[in-house]
């Protein structure tokens, strides 16, 4: 498991942090639940008008577009993301049988709001 | 004191022979051949051995610049002083970086020429106001916090032909967050694809060509 943050960082308002922490929270159970995987990254990344949260796992992987319970969100994930879309942020998941999973959780964060 | 011997390069005869009798009336100089065009300069040069080389730029056959490249190359002392009428970054720069010790315009007035061939004799960089105010604007211009780390990452892998799905996998991050780093790069470029970002990335010596890309984590 390894945690890394890009850019610089800067407060992003309490929901947004509070909605980047259940994700991380869900990405990382999923991972442990689902994924076998050897190798946990969670990226942080303070962008110019955004944070964007990034959980990858080098693990089994899955067919993100397939139909079933994962692309509806067996993993929590229709929760994960209707909490970012009520902070106009996105959430993505990028898999692959194979070739681990991705989650990327994003929130605008305004520019102004940095110093 | 002994004058400064000088070889005038330039393709007007005109131009030759108005500096050649500028430089005639001062004993301080004494002009030892004139060359037409560039690789005439270089085989005087290495016959006459002058002391300082007026270089035009633009010149049938063999360019000022690629003149002046040769007499570095072939380690000829020769202290060269470009006159020119441009002061484009395109012109001044090269002629700097193939070796040139000083930079004039055209327009320089004869007081100017005649000090600044001094100086250049005494190995000093010589630059015309005008094209000293354009080099020191090009070396303000990077600011050293254009690209974040990250984004630096991302553009070096680029540059070494990854692909953004690569590009995330190395380092370990989703494709969507390096493709929203990509968009940084290009706003921050003035550029619209990666192609160009990498071009532009290289002429601002922001990269370095053989610099080998960020070994990955792990693979």
């Amino acid at each position: 498991m390894q945690v890394n943050t890009t850019g610089t960082t800067r407060p992003i308002g309490p929901e947004a942090e509070v909605a980047l922490l259940r994700a991380a929270q869900e990405a990382l159970a999923n991972v442990a639940k689902h994924a076998e995987a050897s190798r946990v990254g969670l990226t942080l990344s303070y962008l110019d008008n955004e944070v964007a949260l990034d959980v990858r796992d080098d693990g089994k992987g899955f067919h993100p577009d397939a139909n079933g319970h994962h692309s509806t969100g067996g993993f929590g994930l229709v929760a994960m993301r209707q909490r970012m879309e009520s902070l106009s942020g996105t959430l993505q998941i990028e898999s692959e049988p194979g070739y681990g999973t991705t989650i990327s959780a994003r929130v605008p964060v305004l520019a102004e709001a940095t110093a | 004191m002994k004058p400064i011997r000088l070889l005038i390069a330039d393709d007007h005869p005109v131009v030759r022979d108005g500096l050649n009798g500028m430089f005639a009336a001062d004993p301080g100089f004494e002009v030892a051949g004139e060359a037409a065009d560039g690789a005439e300069a270089v085989r005087l040069a290495a016959a006459l051995n002058p002391d300082v080389i007026l270089m035009d730029l633009r010149m049938p056959g063999m360019d000022g610049v690629t003149a002046i490249t040769e007499l570095s190359r072939r380690k000829i002392p020769a202290r060269v002083l470009v006159r020119t009428t441009y002061d484009t970054d395109s012109y001044v720069l090269p002629a700097i970086e193939a070796g040139a010790t000083g930079y004039l315009l055209k327009d320089a007035p004869r007081a100017e020429l005649l000090r600044a061939v001094r100086a250049a004799a005494d190995g000093h960089a010589v630059l015309a106001p005008s094209v000293a105010t354009r080099l020191m604007s090009r070396v303000r211009a990077p600011e050293p916090e254009l690209l974040s780390q990250r984004e630096f990452e991302v553009l070096e892998l680029v540059a070494a032909g990854t692909t953004s799905r690569e590009a995330a996998a190395r380092l370990f991050i989703s494709e969507a967050t390096v493709k929203t780093h990509l968009l940084h790069i290009y706003a921050k470029l003035g550029v619209s694809d990666r192609a160009a970002a990498v071009a532009e990335a290289f002429n601002r010596g922001l990269l370095t060509p053989g610099k080998a890309p960020p070994t990955p984590g792990k693979d």
